[in-house]
């Protein structure tokens, strides 16, 4: 059977991706696999806030979802994919393969969306 | 580039055009005509907010500069226009909460302040007002209390400022001309009052024009330790007239619907928008976007941020810090992104050349 620890297993063996976590759009941390030194609850509280301001200012343009929102730091990328009501965090090294990291992004959510546990 | 077919075409840029020359003519004394100006200019382009903002800053000015209440409540009035058009605006959600929060409006302050802090919780000027309004609900509380008084009942009050209401709302329409002949305000001062306090839920299109009732001083309170203004760019108009030249550097750049070079207020220096996406929504996304991203990298220990790329259906925004200003081109999604990058980065090097 899979699971969401095993989606965001799957995830973190890509190539250049040292964490990743799922969220609710309030913040609520659904699961998450990262290293020691980050705290879910706080990556967790940020970065829904990011989700949501695109959300609320997309909406006014029509648009009910994004695809992805990709940031890029001195040490890092984050990457934030859609789900619906929740969203897919994950952090990756600052030279990562985009192309790969897509990949790797919309295999991770599609098996999210199917197993169809996310809609909390 | 932007052609001159583009200026032509698009109303934003126009608008935008119409705020910069009225906030010239206002800096060289020209109240009137900057005024007179942007009249004509929302006459044109009803529907961009930023014209709304640029007259809601001037009248601000004027206010500051002659103390005249009627100014304050016309500034009110644009600012919340403005928010009915972009309800995330930074600039108008700021100064509308000072004013309402100078007439002791703390509820709409507070909701407007706290739309900034959801973005940007560590926005100093937000933060302050969010104090400020505190503070002000903390006094008033006591205040809340039945109080015994000869003074006429509340409802004849209300009845009397009810009736009084049309010629009110005229006069916020037309505000009056600074340095004309403005009859100076009475002792008997207007208070302003929200026609509602959630405006943008409100079914009226006059929603959030603000309702100004004559009655006497003592129910007329402005809070002379709030100031109002304050969120002028720093920057010279130089430095953003040399960031917006260097835009030049993205013509024929294939699968480009737009760019919004933004000053620090989130408001456009510069607009090219070949695929007509909305000049409103469109900045403050960008901005608001930005800011949450600054923030979010920030407090979560990973780094300054450097970049953001959105993948949207309508298209993708990329987002980058320009010295002074806030850069967002958009792109088709089909657009080669490592061009886009290169032009970016070649954009950015030459500014900071």
């Amino acid at each position: 059977m899979i699971t969401l620890k095993s989606v965001l297993k799957s995830l973190c063996g890509s190539k250049g991706v040292s964490g990743a976590l799922i969220i609710t759009k309030d913040g609520m941390v659904i699961d998450s696999n990262l290293p020691p030194s980050y705290s879910a609850e706080s990556l967790a509280a940020f970065m829904s806030q990011i989700a949501v301001t695109i959300t609320n200012s997309l909406a006014g343009l029509g648009v009910k979802e994004f695809t992805r929102y990709v940031m890029q730091s001195g040490q890092s990328k984050i990457y934030i994919v859609d789900l619906g009501k929740s969203a897919l965090i994950a952090l990756a090294d600052v030279d990562v393969d985009a192309g790969e990291m897509n990949v790797a992004l919309f295999q991770a959510a599609n098996t999210i969306k199917k197993t169809g546990r996310i809609d909390v | 580039m932007v052609e001159k077919s583009d200026l032509k075409d698009s109303p934003a840029s126009m608008a935008l055009a119409y705020g910069r020359i009225a906030k010239s003519l206002h800096g060289v004394g020209e109240r009137s005509l900057a005024l007179d100006l942007l009249d004509r200019g929302i006459k044109k382009f009803p529907d961009v907010s930023g014209i709304y903002i640029s007259k809601g800053e001037i009248l601000v000015s004027v206010y500051n500069t002659d103390g005249k209440v009627d100014f304050l409540k016309a500034a009110l009035s644009s600012f919340e226009k403005a928010l009915k058009l972009d309800p995330q605006n930074y600039l108008a959600r700021l100064l509308a909460s000072q004013i309402y929060l100078k007439a002791g409006k703390t509820s709409r302050a507070k909701e407007l302040v706290a739309g900034i802090l959801d973005i940007k919780p560590d926005d100093e000027r937000a933060l302050s007002l969010m104090n400020a309004v505190k503070e002000l609900e903390l006094k008033a509380a006591p205040q809340a209390e039945p109080v015994k008084a000869p003074e006429p009942p509340r409802e004849e009050l209300k009845a009397e400022s009810e009736k009084e209401e049309p010629k009110a709302e005229a006069a916020v329409e037309t505000p009056p001309r600074a340095g004309n002949s403005v009859p100076a305000p009475t002792l008997d001062t207007p208070r302003i009052e929200s026609g509602n306090s959630k405006p943008s839920e409100a079914e009226d299109d006059d929603a959030g024009e603000v309702v100004v009732a004559q009655t006497n001083s003592s129910a007329w309170s402005l809070d002379e330790k709030v100031v109002i203004g304050g969120h002028e760019d720093t920057e010279s108009e130089i430095a953003q007239e040399e960031l917006a030249a260097k835009l030049t550097l993205f013509s024929k750049l294939e699968g480009l619907m737009a760019i919004f070079l933004l000053d620090q207020n989130g408001q456009p220096i510069k607009m090219i928008n070949k695929a007509k996406l909305d000049v409103n929504i469109t900045p403050s996304l960008i901005f608001n976007l930005h800011n949450a991203s600054i923030n979010g990298i920030r407090r979560t220990g990973l780094g300054s941020f450097q970049r953001g790329v959105l993948v949207t259906p309508i298209g993708t925004f990329i987002i980058a810090n320009a010295f002074y200003a806030t850069l967002g081109v958009v792109v088709d999604n089909d657009a080669n992104m490592a061009a886009v990058e290169a032009r970016i980065q070649r954009y950015l090097g030459d500014i900071s050349s």
